[in-house]
């Protein structure tokens, strides 16, 4: 019974103790993987941003090699890759909206990577051109301002727009070297020096396509809502995080619940217990004072039995008395006085022996007896069957 | 738009201004060391050598990337499982690390991909699946103590990857003398050296192949400033095109890393080119628009000479 109750209440205490810690490991997880998550994405969010600015800075030349870059790239993948792993082996795999944020940041990641790359060739090509085109016109005007200073004035305008546009990278440059490019293709037939300036129409050429898709890389990606897609999965994961608090702020309300109950399960088993503990020694009690009324009716029955013992001792006595005065008489029945003295002697001693009112009371203790050991027995009887 | 635009003017500016002040930087960083697992790698080695890794025990990595020699096979398009030459010539394992993507065509994000990809290849190891692959292996005592002993658990297919890519990152060849150069050794290299390198940037070699592994860390059309068509017609290589569908990615390759390339002999995706110095005519025609003299080529070439390093002897 005790181990029985002992049982139930490590049940009760063992239960509640593995559903707090399960709650408690459940919130620290999703609290763990909340930080992890909200960790990736301002992570994403800020090697985003270094992109960007090498992008601008390898444009500009300040940049003169890519190997940060394409580091920055490797990481953003592998970052955005991890998601995957955090997002969706989770419980979010049942939250739909979780699954199309994240492929939204990858299909813009995969655009804006694309772009890049795109961006870096361009601008590779781009570089070499703009710092050669110029270097390679003066060369041609210096050439040329002994035998065609007209021509030659001619390029300086590019040639000088090629220098500032090198410098600067504005848009007017870009205008004036494109307006004036027919000017070289123009001048190619009527010069000594054609290969060179046939290589300077290349590279003006390629200045200006390359100037034009590399602006047009960078500034697409840097359009790329990448950062926004980041944003949204933010502020679906935010929305999702509430939902896990929540049904976790229900399981604390179970495991509370729970807690509650077996709380006033141990309390009723407690006073169940104390109840049955008061029963138990209640029924002892009367069991011992039952045994000892019993005693008692035996002892009275053995009392009575002495009693009766005595008495029937005393009637052996009278009897045997009354049979020697019986004797006697018989033998002096010839003598009438002694006779009557013997009858009367006889009498006093009967009387003596008498005044104990033995063979009266001998029937009555008997019965008593009787009776006392019978209560005896039943009570015994009772008591061995309860 | 419009604001992006100006600021990115703005920006621009600044950074031209900033650009003409600050000081040179080198285009090329010397090598270092890749993190990498030794035990991992020890396993990797290995394998690496195994032939049992191919369909038919005969080919293994080694065969095709033979370490001694420059870490490639030194024939123009590799021969596969199946005897016949392959779409494209082996580049190095050496300093494959560096590399911002992997293969001619980048189309593997990692090394363990590459290795994923090779294993099965039918043209070139033939094994039948991974299942295949990690079933042979598991099959090898010796490996299957060594994985057990390195993951604790049997052989997976990731693992087998793993021990490969952990092996071919230790592959990084440090303290090469333009290496010894950069970090300050004037003597370490020849005066047509230091020509070469002077010549390297100014033709604007150095605005492909640039960085730790003077390559490997963009893609290039073959032919940007002159129709690749010109020269062979027959290659009809697409390169990255096959990987993305993209227009624009006809005939676009990765710069390969030059570390290695006086070792690394014929030339270019498909081994067409047999010398170095027809390389660079091609590169300077094709890819730079220009006329260069022979003795630039010469200097280049010895430049060239000076990027190979060694192995640190605790990856040998
Ligand atoms: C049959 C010859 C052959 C075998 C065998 C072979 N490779 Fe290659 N490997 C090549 C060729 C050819 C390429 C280029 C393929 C391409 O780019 O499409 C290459 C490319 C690579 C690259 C990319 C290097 C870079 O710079 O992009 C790595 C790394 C590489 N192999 C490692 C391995 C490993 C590891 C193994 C063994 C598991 C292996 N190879 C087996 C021929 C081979
Ligand atoms: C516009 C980018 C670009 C420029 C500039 C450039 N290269 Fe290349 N280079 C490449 C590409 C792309 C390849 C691979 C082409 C192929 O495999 O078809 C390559 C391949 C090579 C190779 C062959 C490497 C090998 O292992 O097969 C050599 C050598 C080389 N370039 C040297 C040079 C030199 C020297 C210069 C300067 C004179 C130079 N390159 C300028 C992009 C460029």
């Amino acid at each position: 019974m005790r181990t029985a109750l002992l049982l139930i209440l490590l049940v009760i205490v063992g239960g509640v103790g593995v559903g707090s810690l399960i709650y408690k490991n459940n919130l620290e997880d999703s609290e763990n993987a909340r930080t992890h998550v909200l960790a990736s994405l301002s992570q994403i969010k800020h090697i985003d941003s270094l992109i960007n600015t090498q992008m601008l800075e390898s444009r500009y030349g300040l940049r003169v090699d890519y190997d940060e870059l394409a580091q920055l790239i490797t990481q953003i993948k592998r970052e955005v890759s991890e998601l995957d792993t955090t997002l969706l082996v989770e419980p979010a795999s049942v939250d739909n909206s979780i699954r199309i944020a994240l492929d939204n940041i990858k299909e813009q990641l995969t655009l804006k990577i694309d772009v890049i790359e795109n961006f870096k060739s361009h601008n590779s090509v781009l570089r070499n051109s703009i710092k050669y085109a110029p270097v390679l016109g003066d060369s041609i005007i210096e050439e040329l301002s002994v035998t065609n200073n007209e021509a030659a004035q001619d390029l300086k305008v590019i040639n000088n727009a090629l220098y500032r546009w090198a410098l600067y990278g504005s848009k007017k440059e870009a205008t004036i070297i494109q307006d004036n490019s027919t000017v070289v293709i123009d001048l190619i037939p009527k010069v000594e020096n054609s290969i060179a300036l046939i290589e300077y129409s290349t590279h003006v050429t390629a200045v200006i396509e390359e100037q034009e898709k590399t602006q047009r890389y960078i500034t697409n990606a840097l359009a790329i809502p990448l950062v926004s897609t980041v944003g949204q999965l933010e502020t679906v994961y935010a929305g999702y995080y509430m939902t896990v608090l929540k049904s976790l702020e229900r399981d604390r309300l179970y495991v509370m619940g729970y807690a509650l109950f077996a709380l006033l399960v141990a309390v009723y088993l407690g006073v169940m217990l104390r109840k049955s503990y008061q029963a138990l020694k209640g029924r002892d009690e009367y069991r011992s004072q039952q045994i000892s009324v019993a005693y008692r009716h035996v002892g009275y029955a053995d009392n009575h039995v002495g009693t009766v013992k005595g008495a029937f001792y005393s009637i052996k006595e009278i009897l045997l008395f009354l049979d020697g005065i019986y004797l006697e008489t018989k033998k002096q029945s010839h003598d009438p006085k002694k006779m009557s003295q013997l009858l009367s002697k006889a009498i006093k001693k009967y009387r003596h022996l008498d005044k104990q009112n033995t063979i009266d009371e001998t029937d009555e203790l008997l019965e008593k007896s009787n009776h006392n050991l019978e209560k005896a027995s039943t009570l015994i009887k009772n008591l061995m069957a309860s | 738009m419009n604001r992006l635009n100006i600021l990115t003017c703005f920006f621009g500016v600044f950074l031209s201004i900033n650009s003409v002040v600050a000081v040179a930087e080198e285009p090329i960083k010397p090598v270092t060391i890749i993190p990498y697992d030794r035990d991992k790698a020890a396993i990797g080695k290995l394998l690496f050598a195994d032939v049992r890794l191919s369909g038919n025990d005969s080919l293994s990595c080694a065969s095709c990337h033979i370490l001694d020699q420059g870490g490639d096979d030194n024939v123009a398009r590799s021969i596969g499982i199946n005897g016949k030459p392959s779409k494209r010539n082996s580049p190095t394992v050496f300093n494959t690390g560096f590399n911002f993507l992997q293969l001619w065509d980048g189309r593997a994000d990692s090394l363990e991909q590459q290795v994923k990809g090779v294993i099965t290849s039918k043209a070139v190891m033939g094994m039948e699946s991974w299942d295949d692959t990690v079933e042979k292996i598991a099959g090898i005592e010796q490996y299957n103590q060594a994985f057990q002993e390195v993951y604790g658990k049997p052989i997976e297919a990731k693992h087998i990857q793993e021990v490969i890519a952990e092996y071919e990152r230790s592959l990084v060849l440090v303290n090469s003398p333009f290496d010894q150069y950069l970090n300050g050794d004037e003597s370490a290299i020849s005066d047509t050296a230091k020509t070469g390198y002077a010549l390297f940037k100014s033709y604007g070699c150095i605005s492909c192949h640039q960085g730790v592994n003077v390559g490997g860390n963009m893609f290039q059309k073959i032919g940007v400033l002159k129709d690749i068509n010109l020269r062979d017609p027959n290659d009809v290589d697409l390169g990255r095109h096959n990987i993305t569908g993209n227009e624009w990615d006809k005939r676009v390759f990765k710069v390969p890393s030059l570390r290695l390339v006086v070792q690394t002999a014929p030339y270019f995706h498909d081994g067409s080119v047999k010398t170095l110095r027809d390389a660079i005519d091609i590169m300077t025609e094709y890819q730079l628009g220009r006329k260069v003299p022979d003795e630039h080529k010469t200097a280049i070439m010895e430049f060239l000479a000076t990027l190979p390093g060694e192995l640190p002897t605790e990856a040998k």
